[in-house]
């Protein structure tokens, strides 16, 4: 079996500004046929925050990027995610966007690179149980 | 045995030779088969996409991170490697 990948806003912020990283992404996702994907909120997310100097870069790179819907089941798992990061005690809060994001990796069997908050990330990865996550900056 | 399946989906036509058990696990596992080869006609658009994207890159004077490349995709192999070996063991849970 083969993962495809899911980016969060931040992966594709830092995918926005490289293009020497995006093109070794979409190389590698073609080379092993993984789909680049994401959930259709970081849509939202990414092109309403980018700056308008890198809003053609944006749409260049999110045009590339299959994005999916979210299901009120999907949205449900996302709140069960978040509770389960918020219940370890520890500093977490990850946003309704990332643990949309991590729900979608988590119900589709892909792994999900980010850039944000790690140990946001990494308490929705331990409150999923199976989630695989990698911080982005950790590749380079 | 094989046998020859066709779709078409949009502009997209794929085709494949599958082995008959390959056939039979594909349509035991999809609500209907058009719905998967549509998926899969779905699939190979996007990586034809992925390969002009490439190509536009390149052109452009863009060369990729290998360094990036190549963590990326050790990192994606030690994933796959952990779901399959979880699946087995979920298998082998189901089993008995």
């Amino acid at each position: 079996m083969s993962a495809d990948f899911v980016l969060d806003t931040g992966a594709l912020v830092a995918l926005q500004r490289d293009p020497r990283r995006f093109i070794a992404l979409v190389m590698l996702a073609r080379e092993e046929s993984r789909a680049l994907r994401t959930s259709a909120p970081v849509v939202t997310e990414f092109l309403g925050g980018s700056s308008r100097r890198l809003r053609p870069a944006g749409q260049y790179v999110i045009s590339r990027i299959s994005s999916s819907d979210v299901t009120e089941s999907l949205a449900r798992r996302a709140a069960v995610l978040i509770q389960g990061a918020v219940d370890e005690g520890g500093r977490a809060r990850p946003s309704a966007i990332d643990a949309l994001v991590a729900a979608e990796a988590e119900a589709t069997d892909a792994a999900l690179v980010f850039d944000g908050d790690a140990a946001d990330f990494r308490a929705l990865s331990r409150a999923s149980g199976a989630l695989e996550i990698q911080e982005l900056r950790g590749l380079l | 045995m094989k046998k020859r399946v066709q779709a078409e989906a949009g502009y997209a036509k794929i085709s494949a030779t599958l082995e008959a058990p390959v056939l039979r696990q594909i349509r035991e596992r999809t609500t209907n088969v058009s719905g998967f080869l549509n998926e899969a006609a779905k699939r190979k658009l996007y990586f034809d996409m992925l390969r002009a994207t490439e190509e536009d890159l390149r052109q452009q004077g863009v060369e990729p991170d290998m360094r990036f490349y190549r963590n990326l995709k050790k990192w994606i192999h030690e994933v796959d490697a952990r779901q399959a070996a979880r699946m087995r063991k979920e298998q082998r849970a189901r089993s008995g």
